[in-house]
């Protein structure tokens, strides 16, 4: 659902971070959110990526981002189980960043 | 389930009520499974997770196994060749997505626990019953997606063929994410500000290489 999201949020941070999380996203906790992400997909050092998130955002933030990340697990299984089509505008209007993240290589893509 | 008493942050109610609704409906009967067989999906697929041995589950049919354990592990690796290939070893298209529907639900649980540093919460006994075999009016069809759905291939509509699923993917993204009034505010905040959510689900897609 990454299409997706980039639609939502594109001009309010740089998305690029997304899939380059060494890239600062440009929003307040930001590359901490991007490292819990990580850790809790990974597994590597869960704790110490929420107490960043809870130190440069808030207590609310860290719980908060545990749910959408959980929530995206979920929608990602869908979208792709259900064989989800992107449509065209968004391709289009999308082609730019296709490129630059180098979205392609994703199988469904 | 749990009380989140072990959480090391305060858990929202909502999320709570939420999980424990899921929990309940996962061990009763559903619309093509039974009880048993909806926990066996969730075990198969939880096991993939977490990469442990596959299991053997001698309560579902082989191609749902194989197919709950991709969704859980890998799905970008899911392909309409499979789905057809499981259709004709006997896994048709409403079982198919109720398994999805029970699979992305029981991650998205998991993974929240994961993520707070929690246990995973033990399975739900199986409750007794037969499915309801309910089907949708007007009927799900199959068109640009890989199942049938009812009305365009939609986010809102992608487990439409199963509407008791539909309803329950609705009351659980809600408080995981947003309900569907409230995306449409871009400026909604939460614990996090809509920019930082949609940080969080990029990144999330990213790694599962969800391109939708």
């Amino acid at each position: 659902m990454l299409s997706w999201s980039i639609e939502e949020t594109r001009g309010r941070l740089n998305v690029l971070a997304i899939s380059q999380p060494t890239l600062d996203p440009l929003i307040p906790g930001g590359s901490e959110l991007l490292a819990y992400v990580d850790a809790t997909l990974s597994g590597d050092d869960i704790a110490t990526a929420r107490n960043a998130v809870v130190a440069a955002i808030s207590p609310e933030a860290a719980v908060d981002a545990a749910a959408v990340t959980g929530n995206f697990e979920m929608m990602n299984r869908i979208a792709d189980g259900v064989g989800m089509p992107v449509g065209g505008g968004t391709r289009q209007r999308m082609r730019q960043i296709i490129t630059d993240l180098q979205l392609d290589r994703f199988p469904h893509a | 389930m749990s009380d989140f008493t072990e959480a090391p942050l305060p858990v929202r109610n909502d999320l709570q009520d939420s999980f424990r609704h899921l929990w309940h409906r996962l061990a009763a009967p559903g619309t093509w499974w039974t009880g048993i067989e909806r926990t066996a999906i969730a075990h198969v697929a939880r096991a993939a997770y977490e990469a442990t041995s596959p299991v053997a589950i001698s309560s579902i049919p082989e191609p749902a196994s194989v197919a709950a354990a991709l969704l859980g592990k890998t799905p970008a690796a899911v392909t309409e060749e499979l789905i057809d290939a499981w259709e004709q070893q006997g896994l048709d298209a409403n079982h198919y997505v109720e398994l999805v529907a029970i699979v992305a639900m029981v991650t998205a649980v998991d993974t929240f626990y994961r993520a707070m540093g929690l246990d995973l919460e033990p399975l739900p006994s199986p409750l007794p019953g037969e499915p309801s075999r309910t089907v949708p009016h007007p009927p799900a069809i199959k068109t640009k997606a890989w199942v049938p759905m009812v009305g365009p291939p939609t986010i809102p509509s992608s487990l439409s063929a199963v509407p008791a699923e539909l309803e329950a993917l609705e009351s659980l993204h809600g408080p995981m994410y947003l309900s569907y009034e409230e995306m449409g505010d871009p400026a909604i905040q939460k614990g996090l500000s809509r920019a930082q959510m949609e940080l969080v689900a990029g990144r999330t897609s990213a790694f599962n290489e969800c391109f939708f």
